[in-house]
């Protein structure tokens, strides 16, 4: 249950020794140009480059595949709406019951669906290779450097922080209920017992994070991160990240002008 | 007793929280260079809420605090930070950096401490705490006592005047109980230390200063305190519970001491 999507910072791969800042620019600039996509067969393209970068990583697939379950979470019920809801067009297939008239089924609402699906896939695929290849503080680092807002970059920090505070919070409290035997059923104590655990968990998870804040303050913390880290791009970065825009170009090459499948 | 100006002059504070709750009524204290301050009382009387006056975490809504002659205000805070050492009473919560190196250099760097300086600092603070296996860890994977000892590096490299502790053993087993106190014991700081265990109080600390519902209660030396059962089990520390705790440390002939004073009641 650990956020702990640099968990394997410390393996080498190609990506890996990408400089940070190129690394995360030029994977921005991918994400975007992904989601920038028309056609369903250049989404699939798309998958395909994210998959070979994610390989390139050395990073267990399955580690990958649970990032997946949150996207199919959000993205999956467009697979029920869109077929129903999509405006018919000339050429449209559409399908109904006979028994159910307004129940129209628009075959192009699933390509609509699947479509932004396969991007999604692709983008949230692309995060591990961003933001797992790296020491977490090193990847926000570098962020720092392309100019994002310190306090932006301070947020990212400690909302990262803060999600152990919470999950050691949620670990103890539950624990807590452990043992004094709290057994959940469908009746109005759980429901009043799950509420106070929630309200309390909130109080605590927010004094501890007034505590942490104070710690800072007691060495010196001013309000601005003073973050000290050398990146050295080589030449070798440069060419990873050219090869990138390489695909880049094709995949927006061939989503303007191939008419094809 | 000596002409110097003290370390620490608390006078007259007043503290009220945002949620109306008034945390000290009118504290008089004053802290010479060198002492070693043992700050008792029941819980809720005030003592975390005092010692975050010093370093201005909390501003008193009346009264005036002097640190090295200081007052503390907000164009000192800076300078007074770093004179400062706190090692809060939750270690988890002292730890906020991606690794304990991190962490350990946090202070320093917030006081411009430069390159080559910074890491003798960090390396030093960590060795003598016992970490230097763990310097690249996730605070978040330490045991709880590795966490103590990383809380306590992470103020040693700020190479403070004063160090205050807010109940340093706490929930430690032993073993880490006992490297913790002999390692408060030898520092050579100013010491304020708040602490419901009696046995590292009197190795530490030559005075004690009794808090009661936001007022200091009591100002006396710690034969006088160790003696007086009424005042100790009114605060919560009658070291009859606490006996066996001693076993092991290598102050056997304080130990008798306290026993011998024990048997006399
Ligand atoms: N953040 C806070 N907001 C409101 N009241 C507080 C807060 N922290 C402490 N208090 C109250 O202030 C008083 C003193 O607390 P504290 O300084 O923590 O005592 P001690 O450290 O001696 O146990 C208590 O009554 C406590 O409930
Ligand atoms: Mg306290």
């Amino acid at each position: 249950m650990k956020p702990d999507i640099d968990r394997y910072w410390r393996l080498e791969s190609p990506i890996h020794s990408w400089d940070p800042r190129l690394k995360i620019l030029t994977l921005i600039i991918l994400a975007f140009s992904i989601s920038s996509v028309h056609h369903i067969s250049t989404a699939f393209g798309c998958l395909f480059i994210s998959i070979l970068i994610l390989q390139l990583t050395k990073i267990p697939f399955s580690f990958s595949l649970k990032r997946l379950a949150a996207v199919t979470m959000f993205v999956g019920p467009f697979f029920l709406i869109m077929p129903l809801t999509v405006k018919a067009q000339s050429g449209d297939t559409i399908y109904f019951f006979t028994h159910l008239k307004f129940l129209e089924i628009n075959t192009r609402g699933l390509l609509l669906a699947a479509r932004v699906y396969l991007k999604a896939v692709s983008i949230v695929l692309l995060t591990v290779p961003m933001f797992g290849t790296n020491r977490f503080d090193i990847s926000i680092k570098a962020l720092e450097r392309l100019k994002v807002p310190n306090s932006i970059i301070q947020m990212l920090l400690f909302s990262y922080r803060y999600i152990f505070v919470f999950l050691s919070e949620l670990k103890r409290m539950s624990l807590a209920m452990k043992l004094r035997k709290f057994s959940p059923a469908t009746n109005f104590h759980t429901l009043r017992t799950y509420g106070n655990f929630l309200g309390t968990l909130l109080v605590r998870s927010f004094e501890r994070t007034e505590e942490v804040y104070h710690a800072m303050l007691s060495r010196g913390y001013k309000g601005i991160l003073k973050i000290r880290f050398e990146y050295r791009a080589k030449a070798a970065d440069f060419f990873k990240s050219s090869l990138i825009f390489m695909a880049i170009f094709g995949i927006i090459y061939f989503d303007r002008f191939f008419k094809g499948f | 007793m000596e002409k110097k100006s003290p370390i620490i002059s608390i006078k007259n504070l007043h503290f009220t929280y945002p949620d109306g709750t008034v945390a000290l009524k009118g504290v008089n204290l004053t802290i010479q260079e060198g002492e070693s301050i043992a700050l008792v009382g029941k819980n809720g009387s005030g003592k975390s809420t005092l010692i975050k006056h010093l370093n201005g975490i909390y501003q008193g809504d009346r009264g005036e605090i002097t640190v090295d002659g200081l007052p503390v205000i907000e164009e000192n805070l800076q300078t007074i930070r770093g004179l400062i050492g706190m090692a809060f009473q939750d270690p988890d919560n002292q730890l906020f950096c991606p690794t304990v190196y991190d962490d350990v250099a946090f202070g320093p760097i917030n006081m411009d401490v430069d390159e080559m300086a910074l890491h003798k600092r960090v390396q030093e603070s960590l060795e003598k705490m016992g970490l230097m296996d763990l310097a690249d860890c996730p605070s978040h994977n330490l045991s709880f006592g590795q966490q103590k000892r990383a809380a306590m590096a992470t103020i040693l490299s700020m190479r403070p005047k004063i160090m205050i502790f807010d109940e340093p053993t706490s929930n430690l087993d032993p073993k880490n109980e006992a490297v913790i106190t002999e390692i408060i014991a030898n520092l050579p700081y100013t010491r304020i230390l708040i602490s419901h265990d009696l046995p590292i109080l009197y190795q530490v600390c030559q005075k004690v200063v009794v808090m009661d519902d936001g007022r200091i209660d009591a100002i006396m030396s710690m034969e006088d305190f160790i003696t007086n059962r009424q005042l100790l089990r009114k605060n919560g520390l009658d070291f009859t519970f606490k006996c066996d705790c001693c076993n092991g440390h290598n102050h056997e002939h304080r130990h008798n001491q306290i026993e011998k004073k024990s048997l006399s009641f």
